[in-house]
């Protein structure tokens, strides 16, 4: 059963350069109680889908969205504000990236904590201090009853995250989008706010939007991963199949590009490249918006948007020439 | 073969409102004509403040950076001059490591009109060298810094840093910035750099796969100190230190080991302020005995070229392949055991 379902998703920016298509007609579902991965470089779209489906989008003339956000019968894109101010850090919450500027630096961590719960259920102060304390401990926060009352600067990044997942938790939401939740974090830290997200995920029942530009950090987290490239879903299948067998030449020539072990003794390779860069969104190419860089492109390729095709059974590429490929 | 660069007992002590704190605190190590040598350590540990003083951008508390032959640490900024074309730097963020009022051409040029390097017919054509040297066209010399993508910014970067003909770049994260499909085509620039021109890398990052990828020697900081050194080989296939296994073990592989469980390293880096009594990682590490807390540990040769920093270093080497021990008991920190160790 799907907790979400984006169906055609598109927005766009029109900014001095052109209308930009930040994220154009993407479709997908995430299912109860997965982790669902959005995989894409800078530029992709990754993070305004997210903040679509959150509406957190500035409100002027020169954003539009469009397309149907389904959580339930209900259409998030259509909401009321008031409507939607009660789905949004109950229903739906979300993790940012920077857990410094991320926080409120006058507020204690307590009462950051608590205005979620006091806004969303009708609970006294001391209750709402009570669950506070729980849900740093929830993080595993050592000693929260003395860190509740701390401000953020007293923390490093890696708690101030925890913090931050904390607050996303207070009301026990469906489905937690967390946006690149560890890329300003070391690797250290980083396995340990992926190994808490996974539990708590587990024990809350809750299902997750991983949204990251690390493919390497999807592998032990998501279920199901979706590859963006300039605005649009080019790959979509379990995370075992698109890191095993990647159908879109972009996935492929991503995970080429990475480096991998090398025997002992053995001289580096090169790593494999993809030549040129993302494109400027206000300018993309009449077909396939990777044709200047694929080297499997063709004529079709550079006249023919391709549409998603099935490779195999649960899996979408959006290619002309997609085949599952083991790498 | 004589190193290129030994550094020797390196401090760097920033003053603070309730003491200093201890960025670099006994750092030593060499670095050969033409290698790479690969400094791994999470935010904090000191590894960008090492590259900043190699390159004397700021003053040694202590210790001897020898460059060729050469202590630099002690002179002046007019006696360094000379030397500073030796050392050059690529750093991270594209973005604002260039100035955004001029054009790349002038960019490129400007290390040549500081030397007074040859007429302005010449340095053109350098420019354009350079430029093709790094991959760009000689049209980009026109071009203004935000005309170009992420990825053509860090050639520019790069292009200045060998502008002068340096014997060693100091690469500080000079690929984090970068998106994944553009870092490959930056690395691979490096590295076919080194092989033409025969540079040496101090190559400053914090992604374990990118550095092993790059490096022939590898250095682990921790809080200031640098626990283990290895060759990438050896390193990869026989990490001793605890703080070095829990930096591997971290680290997401691809394909994910199947059912592996990751051991997690639990808390935080401490403050370098004041930083643990004993071996400063011994807040974190499982194997942690009273002697950790109490002692400095002494550096220990696992093998010829691998010094580990930890009193139970050779317990620890020995569920892998038991390596000729040879305890030489001097203290890390005084410089004599690491330059010979290295």
């Amino acid at each position: 059963m799907a907790v979400l379902k984006v169906e055609d998703l598109s927005v766009q920016f029109r900014t001095a350069q052109g209308v930009v298509r930040a994220v154009d007609r993407v479709s997908f579902e995430i299912r109860a109680g997965e982790t669902l991965a959005v995989v894409g470089e800078s530029g992709s779209g990754k993070s305004v889908t997210a903040l679509a489906i959150m509406r957190l989008l500035p409100r002027h003339g020169s954003t539009r969205v469009s397309g149907r956000v389904m959580l339930g019968e209900r259409d998030l894109v259509g909401l009321a504000d008031a409507e939607m101010q009660r789905v949004r850090g109950n229903q739906i919450s979300m993790v940012f990236q920077e857990p410094m500027t991320s926080l409120n630096p006058l507020m204690r961590i307590g009462e950051q904590i608590e205005e979620g719960i006091r806004r969303h259920q009708n609970v006294s102060a001391a209750v709402s201090r009570r669950r506070a304390v729980e849900l740093l401990d929830q993080v595993r926060i050592a000693d929260p009853h003395r860190r509740v009352d701390e401000f953020p600067h007293t923390l490093s990044g890696g708690m101030r995250q925890r913090v931050m997942i904390a607050m996303a938790l207070a009301c026990e939401p469906k489905l937690l989008i967390a946006d690149e939740p560890t890329t300003a974090l070391d690797v250290t830290v980083q396995a340990q706010i992926l190994e808490l997200l996974a539990t708590l995920r587990k024990t809350m029942n809750m299902s997750m939007l991983l949204i990251t530009h690390d493919l390497s950090i999807v592998a032990d987290t998501a279920e199901r991963t979706l590859v963006m490239y300039a605005g649009r879903i080019v790959e979509a299948a379990a995370t075992g199949e698109i890191l095993a067998r990647p159908a879109h030449p972009y996935t492929r020539g991503l995970l080429g590009s990475l480096p991998k072990p090398r025997a002992a003794g053995r001289s580096r390779d090169r790593l494999t490249e993809i030549p040129g860069a993302v494109p400027p969104l206000h300018a993309l190419p009449a077909g396939c918006s990777f044709a200047e860089r694929c080297q499997r492109a063709d004529a079709v390729c550079r006249t023919d948007r391709p549409e998603a095709r099935t490779v195999t059974h649960d899996r979408l590429a959006v290619c002309h020439f997609a085949v599952a490929e083991a790498i | 073969m004589t190193p290129l660069l030994s550094v020797e007992d390196l401090h760097k002590h920033f003053p603070d409102r309730v003491g200093a704190l201890r960025a670099v605190d006994g750092v030593s190590f060499q670095i050969k004509p033409g290698e790479t040598l690969g400094l791994v350590g999470e935010s904090g540990c000191g590894k960008s403040t090492v590259g900043r003083t190699i390159l004397r951008l700021y003053k040694p508390t202590s210790g001897r950076i020898v460059l060729e032959g050469r202590d630099i640490a002690p002179l002046q900024e007019s006696a360094l001059r000379p030397l500073r074309r030796d050392v050059q730097m690529v750093f991270q963020d594209p973005f604002s490591s260039l100035n955004p009022r001029s054009r790349i051409g002038r960019i490129l040029e400007e290390p040549f009109v500081v030397w007074g390097e040859g007429r302005a017919r010449d340095r053109r054509d350098q420019v354009v060298a350079l430029l093709e040297r790094v991959g760009l066209g000689a049209e980009a010399a026109d071009r203004y810094p935000h005309e170009l993508s992420g990825g053509q910014r860090q050639r520019v970067g790069i292009a200045r840093a060998l502008a002068l003909k340096p014997k060693l770049i100091v690469c500080d994260e000079a690929v984090s910035a970068l998106d994944v499909s553009v870092r490959a085509q930056i690395i691979n620039l490096l590295v076919d750099l080194q092989r033409t021109l025969g540079i040496a890398y101090l190559f400053i990052s914090h992604d374990l796969a990118v550095v092993e990828h790059v490096s022939n020697r590898v250095a682990v900081m921790y809080l200031g100190r640098i626990v283990e050194i290895a060759s990438a080989d050896q390193l990869w296939s026989n990490p001793i230190h605890p703080y070095t296994r829990a930096l591997f073990d971290a680290s997401p592989k691809l394909p994910a080991a199947a059912g592996q469980k990751r051991a997690v390293l639990e808390g935080d880096l401490p403050s370098a302020i004041d930083p643990p009594s004993g071996c400063r990682f011994h807040t974190r590490c499982r194997f942690a005995t009273d002697v950790c807390r109490r002692v400095e540990p002494i550096v220990w040769q696992a093998a010829p070229g691998h010094s580990v920093a930890c009193h139970h270093a050779e317990a620890l080497s020995m569920a892998e392949a038991i390596p000729t021990a040879q305890q030489n008991g001097i203290l890390k920190g005084s410089r004599h055991d690491n330059a010979s160790a290295l």
